[in-house]
């Protein structure tokens, strides 16, 4: 009996997704300390092909968790990469802001607030959805 | 649990730099035991929450039967020569020597190895292979922590030994005091739940490494003092734990000695004469109705860890943010999510065994029964184990799949020293290894089945203890409403995007 029941439900869940891979183009600007704009979500779907330009104002390493990708990052010029989205899934990005990269940056000196201090900025996640 | 978590530590200060106080803001994520969990969509959530609610009425009108679970189809696999092999005292003993062999090394990699948590072997041994991989293994296949257990085993030893060398008992079997039944357990749960979930430090290597060895010597203690069996029942959580999980398990020990049955019982197992054990294949679930009503200590237990592991699940979402930016913040200042996160861990349990004792009550009230509400909440507590375990299997699957990978590298190399023993060390992490509609469908269904069980299973008790099916069915309603909003809250949880304090 409940074998009926679930049956249209399972085929009705199977249908949907679909479709080629595409690309997709991401912008991020990390300013003063944190990500500039309220989008925190960047969805694509699997097997797409993701360029992101990242804009800073400071020195970090970027990294991009579960595919575990690291670019460094200047304020110099944006930083443009690309990944393939194999693996679906929900991945953190973050910027990592090294204390001693900014050391010329004085605890005195300071007129940020942060000092010659290290952070970790959430530059949101990517989301990577199945086809 | 936390799975995300500090920056590895590398340099020789580790632990003192692990050991002082980390603000949440700074402790965002790298590395150890993360989670890449896509929210279950909204169509499939509701889908799902309504196949739940609509086939509770179908698992009552068509799988639940007066008598069920009085008896039940098994079959013993010693009649085999492969069971026999499998259960001979030679090859029980191969196991536990590779299981107190891998609690050695675990130990020396978590006092003497590095503290980076990626690197080191303990904390992925602890929160993936143990917690996770042994519970789902206790579910699905038997209880294997019996005999595992690295405490059970060394006991043992030192028993035999003891023995061996005086000729007396090794413990002193001292009257256990009748009104402390299970409640060591569960005070020893709360301190395990405390460094899970809150506790910002618990994926540190050398911490996971003094914790245990503190756990095992309350442990061993307490088997010298009373006995290794008595405490194994009333005061070793994680036999306790493990314990509820294996009730539904599609294997079993069994005992028949002159009409006298026993059913997982493990020292009345291994005091009998090999003719009279049995190894059993049995349904999965079944186990749970032939439990007699469990202890009120342990009844209350197992609400408290399912309770908590639900929690856990909360804490990662969203909600869990907003609540630590409540004007609770300000006063727990940079101790906000550890303040705020164990008032949580206190308050849920609470909650849910205030919900349970509540339906406990309507249900009596509704059958008009002469059992109290204590009596109803021993009886019926085993019927939530399936949507306990479905619910752990919807959260923490592609979590065991992905950092399940790293034991293979960390195998070759687990004190994290550059060693390469088995030429596995640059053993990769496929976080593509399952993809995520898969992962979807295997979570709604987990939970949706969980849910019929544990339905069916209810009304399988009350048939037992009311009088007559129409009191039974009646019974039911409370009961009905509080697995619904259980099974609703779990998938509420799965739907939810996974987010770092």
């Amino acid at each position: 009996m409940e074998k009926f029941l679930l049956a249209p439900l399972l085929l009705l869940l199977a249908a949907c997704g679909g479709g080629a891979p595409g690309t997709a183009g991401f912008d991020l600007t990390v300013a003063d300390r944190v990500l500039v704009g309220n989008r925190t979500t960047f969805v694509v779907d699997e097997g797409d092909q993701i360029t992101f330009t990242i804009t800073a104002d400071e020195q970090g390493e970027l990294h991009l968790h579960g595919y575990d990708l690291r670019r460094d990052i200047g304020p110099d010029a944006p930083t443009t990469f690309t990944l393939k989205a194999d693996a679906t899934g929900r991945f953190a990005m973050e910027l990592h802001i090294d204390a001693a990269e900014n050391s010329h940056d004085t605890d005195a000196a300071d007129d940020h607030g942060h000092g010659d201090r290290g952070a970790d900025i959430s530059l949101g996640a990517l989301e990577v959805r199945p086809r | 649990m936390k799975r995300t978590l500090k920056r590895p530590l590398t340099s020789a200060v580790a632990v003192t730099v692990a050991l002082s106080a980390l603000t949440p803001g700074t402790a965002l994520a790298h590395g150890f035991g993360e989670r890449y969990d896509l929210p279950v969509p909204l169509g499939l959530y509701l889908t799902a929450a309504a196949a739940a609610v609509v086939l509770s009425f179908v698992a009552i009108g068509l799988f639940a039967r007066s008598g069920m679970g009085a008896t039940y189809p098994r079959k013993n696999l010693l009649e085999w020569r492969v069971g026999r092999a499998i259960a001979s005292p030679w090859a029980l003993g191969v196991f536990k020597a590779l299981s107190t062999f891998a609690f050695v090394v675990y130990l020396v990699a978590g006092l003497f190895g590095t503290n980076d948590p990626t690197a080191n072997i303990v904390p992925t041994m602890t929160w993936v292979i143990f917690w996770v991989g042994i519970a789902y293994v206790s579910a699905l296949v038997g209880n294997v922590w019996a005999l595992i257990s690295p405490w059970t085993i060394l006991f043992s030893y030192a028993e035999t030994a003891y023995t061996r060398i005086t000729g007396g008992d090794f413990a002193r079997y001292e009257p256990y005091p009748t009104a402390l039944a299970g409640w060591p357990a569960l005070g020893l749960f709360f301190v395990f739940a405390w460094v899970e979930i809150v506790y910002v430090d618990s994926s540190v290597p050398f911490n996971i490494a003094t914790l245990v060895l503190a756990y095992s010597f309350v442990t061993f203690v307490g088997m010298w003092w009373f006995g290794r069996d008595v405490w194994l029942r009333n005061g070793e959580v994680f036999a306790i734990a493990l314990g509820f999980f294996a009730a539904f398990a599609p294997t079993e020990v069994h005992t028949d000695d002159d009409g006298e049955t026993t059913v997982n019982d493990y020292q009345a197992y291994g005091d009998a004469a090999p003719v009279n054990r049995g190894f059993n294949v049995r349904p999965w679930g079944v186990g749970l109705l032939a439990t007699p009503p469990l202890d009120i200590s342990h009844a209350v237990l197992l609400v408290v860890m399912l309770a908590t592991v639900s929690f856990d699940g909360f804490v990662e979402t969203g909600t869990w943010t907003r609540v630590l930016r409540s004007p609770l913040f300000d006063f727990f200042g940079a101790r906000a999510f550890t303040g705020i996160t164990t008032l949580g861990l206190l308050a849920a349990p609470l909650l849910a065994l205030g919900i349970f004792a509540l339906t406990a009550w309507l249900m009596g009230l509704v059958v008009d029964s002469k059992l109290g509400v204590i009596a109803i909440m021993r009886t019926f507590a085993y019927s939530l184990v399936p949507i306990a375990i479905a619910y752990h299997i919807a959260h923490f699957f592609s979590f065991l799949a992905i950092q399940g990978q790293r034991v293979f590298s960390l195998a070759s190399d687990p004190l994290g020293l550059g060693w390469d023993l088995f030429g596995t060390a640059d053993v990769g992490v496929d976080i593509g290894i399952v993809n995520a509609r898969f992962v979807w469908f295997l979570s709604i269904g987990a939970i949706v089945l969980g849910h019929i069980a544990a339905v069916t299973i209810a009304h399988g008790f009350a048939l037992r203890v009311f009088p007559g099916k129409r009191q039974a069915v009646l019974s039911q309603y409370p009961m009905l409403v509080l697995m619904a909003g259980y099974t609703m809250a779990s998938l509420w949880i799965v739907a939810q995007p996974i987010v770092a304090h």
